[in-house]
């Protein structure tokens, strides 16, 4: 049956539903583009058929299935780039501007150029918000106190606070740091909350 | 914050929705009507070039879809066995220990698509459905606001897509609620995207 190739792409994606981006199938999406250039070629042959000779109408069907088939193949393509583009933009506000190397070898080339340029989008917006900009990506809670109290999970090397002081972040170090400088950090997972 | 497409619900289907792409990937009989030029190959049981009037194939909704609603009948359609009396007899007497799951994963939103065919019993399993869900949906909400940090896998098992989706609501906002009850809703946690991704890149190292 035609699209199984297509339906392939799809379930692919959907066994990674939960988990992080899978690996661009450059391969399925190409198959199933020739798929589409031979539907289409049948197609145009058929219908070059038709209107040359009106009274034979019986390839009528076969045309319409093809068609159904070529619209199918554009859905399932469309449904599968559209839906990775909509977990890497959720990857920018979980990971920040810096995706993991791994991460990134599982995108195509056109999903880093989308990256870089929602990236550099997103930042001219937080800039021109207010006087001096504000950061989206940050107090996605509403917060209670200004300083909070950390431990620090993995050796990070030393952190510099908008002070100027510099803090060591070494693994089980205990530190007590503004909120709005380590948020990133928590949700990085470099630091852990402590209440 | 779900960013993903969801599913159309209703009779209409999402156009980028990966549910309803994969819904409308399983097969429903068919007959067909006309005889169709060239394209016997779809139909593995013969070696026949053309697809003659009368044959009888399981299509894909999307293509069956289409086909029965164009203006000359290519082809007549019926129900899927699940859909059929039999089994709507089976949910009317209880459906709340039906396998949904088994019976096709996305068994309601699938039956509203079989409605838009014209199909003499359509009526009758459009109660069917809905007398079903709602038989069914208040053990599905009982479970789900109520059962805190217990295994669930099991009774996930027997619920439909759709149903699926429901429970996972229900129980994320009884987890909210619960961290909210001790105090632990405040507390700044690790993306959970970012520590998945730490667990599976340990299991890489181990």
């Amino acid at each position: 049956m035609f699209g199984e190739k297509a339906l392939e792409l799809i379930r692919e994606f959907n066994r990674n539903k939960d988990g992080n981006l899978g690996p661009y199938n450059e391969d399925g999406v190409r198959q199933v583009l020739e798929e589409m250039q031979v539907l289409y070629e049948a197609n145009q042959n058929d219908v070059a058929q038709l209107v040359q000779d009106t009274s034979d109408q019986t390839s009528l069907t076969a045309v319409q299935i093809r068609h159904d088939s070529l619209q199918r193949n554009k859905r399932c393509l469309l449904a599968y780039l559209y839906n990775r583009l909509a977990k890497i933009r959720s990857l920018r506000w979980e990971f920040g501007s810096v995706l993991p190397p791994d991460i990134k070898n599982n995108m195509s080339e056109k999903e880093v150029q989308w990256f870089t340029r929602y990236n550099r989008s997103l930042a001219n917006y937080m800039r021109s918000l207010g006087p001096g900009g504000l950061d989206l990506t940050q107090d996605l809670q509403p917060p209670q106190n200004v300083y909070i109290e950390v431990r620090c999970v993995e050796d990070r090397g030393e952190l510099e606070l908008n002070d100027g002081s510099k803090v060591l972040l070494k693994k089980n170090s205990l530190h007590y740091l503004p909120r709005s400088q380590c948020e990133h950090l928590i949700r990085q997972g470099v630091l852990k909350h402590i209440t | 914050m779900s960013l993903f497409c969801p599913p159309g619900g209703g009779m209409t289907e999402n156009y980028l929705s990966i549910d309803d792409i994969l819904m409308s990937s399983e097969k429903i009989p068919s007959s067909f009507q006309v005889s169709v030029k060239g394209l016997g190959f779809l139909d593995p049981s013969t070696h026949k070039k053309d697809i003659d009037v009368g044959t009888k194939m399981d299509l894909p909704l999307w293509l069956a879809g289409s086909l029965a609603h164009s203006r000359r009948k290519f082809i007549t359609t019926d129900f899927t066995k699940p859909y059929k009396s039999t089994y709507r007899e089976i949910l009317k007497a209880d459906a709340s220990v039906v396998d949904l799951h088994k019976l096709g994963p996305h068994f309601y939103s699938f039956g509203q698509q079989l409605l838009t065919l014209e199909h003499g019993e359509s009526i009758l399993l459009a109660k069917t459905l809905v007398l079903a869900f709602s038989d069914r949906f208040r053990r599905i909400m009982d479970w789900s606001s109520n059962a805190l940090g217990c295994d669930t896998s099991q009774r996930m098992d027997g619920l439909d897509e759709v149903e699926r989706t429901l429970y996972r609501i229900g129980q994320k906002s009884l987890q909210s609620f619960h961290q909210w009850e001790v105090g632990q809703s405040r507390k700044l946690e690790t993306s959970e995207f970012v520590s998945r991704h730490r667990k599976r890149k340990r299991d890489a190292v181990d």
